[in-house]
């Protein structure tokens, strides 16, 4: 069977089928998404024009047996950042597209204004289905009116209201294993940009799940079995992220002094025990919701949960650290109950949690409403679904908020709201934050990692030292996972059992008939970090860009009472590896 | 001399603790973060992440009078 890419004009409402060409052979998820926007978007087009992209990729192992396979990338140029994105999530529909032979979906053009479309996605065919019933609806109301007309088996990727209002905090939503929408590709606005093409949902039709074909398959399924060994022997991916999810952090980050709190004014918060990971566990196990969740069909770290409410009704799934950060002890709120309320809120409306927290925070900062006002900040999230003037603000992200309101705390980078710890107690991930080709994206080097939590190797989280080494080699692995469609918590395996690498070479070489050795990952990786940066560049990206907003350097953090010192000149040292891209960018900034 | 030890996740449920409580312990000048595990009853091998007021620490670290310790198994996320 020959890998596929369907193309979706919304201009002209015609679906095609394009055999893969040789060039994307290997890549896949971020490393398909980013290529083909490289090649085919132009670098200095509104990102809510009809020359932008919004492209669905599975990873190169998606629709396989490898575990953690089931991450789904979404790419296209950002209307938050205004550069090259791949947000990725977990849910069905990467190993559902990966079983088809789909490699990625690419929907370009724009539909007349006024009309909204549903994309049917099946083997050997596509269809684009006029809905006005779901116009304005929020991702759960969507996802059961689908079910309603399909059936429960089907793959649901959304917009919600935020999406179709071009919100430039609106994420993407996809449906889990158990039918909740809550998984969401959420950073960097491309929830707006598919709203921007007219298109509301897509649909995958199909049942098969680990349909994909192999070069090997008996290699391949040896090498999966052992590697869901290894996962489950480490520590972190089979005990502690399965007990207590991700977020299992806040203590962690909480004693570390590197909690942001209140905006960025401390690094301790008082009340966060009862926003930790241990009570989210407890609260789950009293009301009969569940831990130890997966996110994806092949998952086996099952990080995720179901969290209920005091009526041991589901209330979200799942509830995750940066999400009870950036909507808890960013905002000052320690009411657990409160975030995830809010939690569903932004999944319905279809809008990033982080980005939505730091923007509440930061209108906090600007005093519409004090710090730890649970209700007035879910009145304030409320507002986006109805699409008031000021919702449509908050909606906006963190940096439109901040500029509406004349606030200087504003911890964004590329416009991107800064994650759940804190660049001046972390400086590794500070180091991320400032020089990620998406903005501030912990996710992107995940350097607390070797900061905080001693996975392999330790750098002094104080000290700027060594800091852009380890950002550097974790970007570089990292956009490697995202091109397999793995999800990022294999790194904590990865990290810390040598046997990792080679399995997961034994998968890629299995599953392709390719020869990779360890040479060939961080080569991949590399490529795909200097296609970014080039396409960043051409868009009118300089290395002004790559910079923590001034008060991290001038305004120490307690307890530590430290600022974010990693020199200029060593953070410009980051993509050592893409020299010619840097040279070229004043060349390509005259063509664009 | 008097220091406080808090305990988090499943090192809390081994050693019968409540998670992130302050508890008190006293012990001589020198102690080690070890020779504290050992007095309140965790074992060593099952601590990954220590900190000393906030700081990062290791296990043969000394602890001081009124210091304030954390510990934490092999912990992730993102």
């Amino acid at each position: 069977m020959t890998d596929r890419i369907l193309r979706v004009n919304m201009t002209n409402l015609q679906t095609t089928w394009q055999d893969l060409p040789e060039e994307y052979k290997m890549l896949g998820g971020r490393g398909l998404t980013s290529r083909i926007i490289a090649n085919e978007v132009p670098p200095g087009c509104h990102p809510l024009s009809s020359s932008n992209k919004f492209i669905v990729a599975p990873g190169l192992l998606g629709g396989t047996t490898a575990p953690q396979s089931g991450r789904i990338s979404i790419g296209g140029k950002s209307p938050l950042t205004g550069g090259i994105k791949e947000s990725n999530a977990g849910g069905v529909i990467a190993q559902k597209l990966g079983s088809l032979g789909i490699r990625a979906i690419v929907v370009e053009g724009k539909a007349p204004a006024g009309e909204l479309y549903l994309l049917e996605v099946m083997e050997n065919e596509a269809r684009l289905v006029k809905v006005k019933d779901l116009a304005g609806k929020g991702c759960y109301e969507v996802t059961d009116a689908i079910w309603d007309r399909y059936d429960k088996k089907v793959g649901v990727l959304t917009i919600g209201p935020a999406g179709e209002m071009c919100l430039t905090s609106a994420g993407v939503s996809v449906t889990d294993p158990n039918g909740s929408p809550g998984r969401f590709a959420g950073r960097g606005g491309l929830g707006a940009l598919l709203g921007s093409k007219g298109l509301k949902a897509i649909v995958v039709l199909t049942d098969k799940t680990f349909e994909a074909h192999y070069y090997d398959e008996e290699r391949f399924k040896a090498a999966a079995k052992r590697f869901v060994e290894v996962l489950r022997k480490n520590p972190v991916s089979g005990q502690t992220l399965p007990a207590y999810g991700t977020n299992g952090l806040v203590n962690v980050i909480n004693e570390a002094g590197a909690l942001p709190t209140r905006n960025f004014r401390e690094g301790r918060f008082e009340g966060a025990e009862n926003v930790s990971g241990e009570r989210m566990a407890r609260l789950i196990k009293e009301r009969g919701g569940k831990t130890g969740h997966p996110c994806h069909p092949g998952c086996v770290i099952k990080c995720s949960n179901i969290y209920n409410d005091k009526n041991g009704d589901v209330l979200v799934s799942p509830l995750e650290y940066e999400t009870v950060w950036a909507l808890g002890p960013h905002c000052g709120i320690d009411d657990l109950d409160a975030i995830a309320s809010m939690n569903r809120l932004c999944n319905d409306i279809g809008v990033d949690t982080i980005e939505t927290g730091g923007a509440v925070g930061v209108a906090m900062e600007a005093g519409l409403i004090p710090f730890g006002d649970a209700q007035g900040a879910i009145g304030l999230i409320e507002q986006i679904k109805q699409g008031t003037p000021l919702g449509r603000i908050i909606g906006s992200g963190a940096a439109v908020t901040g500029q509406t309101f004349g606030v200087e705390r504003v911890g964004v980078v590329k416009k991107q709201h800064i994650t759940a710890y804190d660049p001046r107690a972390m400086k590794g991930i500070g180091v991320t934050y400032a020089t990620s080709p998406m903005g501030a994206d912990h996710t992107a080097g995940y350097s607390v990692a070797v900061n905080i939590l001693r996975q392999g190797g330790y750098v002094d989280p104080l000290s700027p030292k060594g800091q852009v080494e380890i950002s550097r080699n974790l970007q570089v692995a990292t956009a490697t996972i995202d091109s397999l469609g793995l999800c990022i918590f294999i790194a904590f395996s990865f990290l810390e059992q040598e046997e990792s690498l080679g399995l997961i070479l034994e998968m890629i070489n299995s599953k392709t008939g390719s020869a990779w050795t360890a040479e060939d990952f961080t080569r991949l990786g590399e490529e795909i970090l200097k296609t970014e940066l080039n396409f960043n560049r051409r868009a009118g990206f300089t290395e002004a860009e790559d910079r923590l907003p001034d008060f991290f350097e001038t305004e120490e953090l307690p307890p530590h009472n430290e600022v974010f010192d990693v020199e200029p000149h060593e953070l410009d040292t980051l993509f050592n590896f893409a020299e010619e891209v840097k040279k070229d960018a004043g060349k390509a900034a005259s063509l664009r | 001399m008097r220091v406080k030890l808090r305990v988090y996740a499943n090192l809390a449920e081994g050693a019968s603790m409540d998670v992130g409580d302050n508890y008190d312990f006293h012990v001589d000048p020198g102690t080690t973060i070890a020779q504290l595990l050992a007095k309140a009853g965790i074992n060593r091998r099952d601590v990954r992440i220590v900190m000393i007021n906030n700081n990062q620490a290791e296990l043969n670290s000394t602890i001081q009078d009124g210091d304030e310790v954390g510990v934490f198994p092999s912990m992730g996320g993102a």
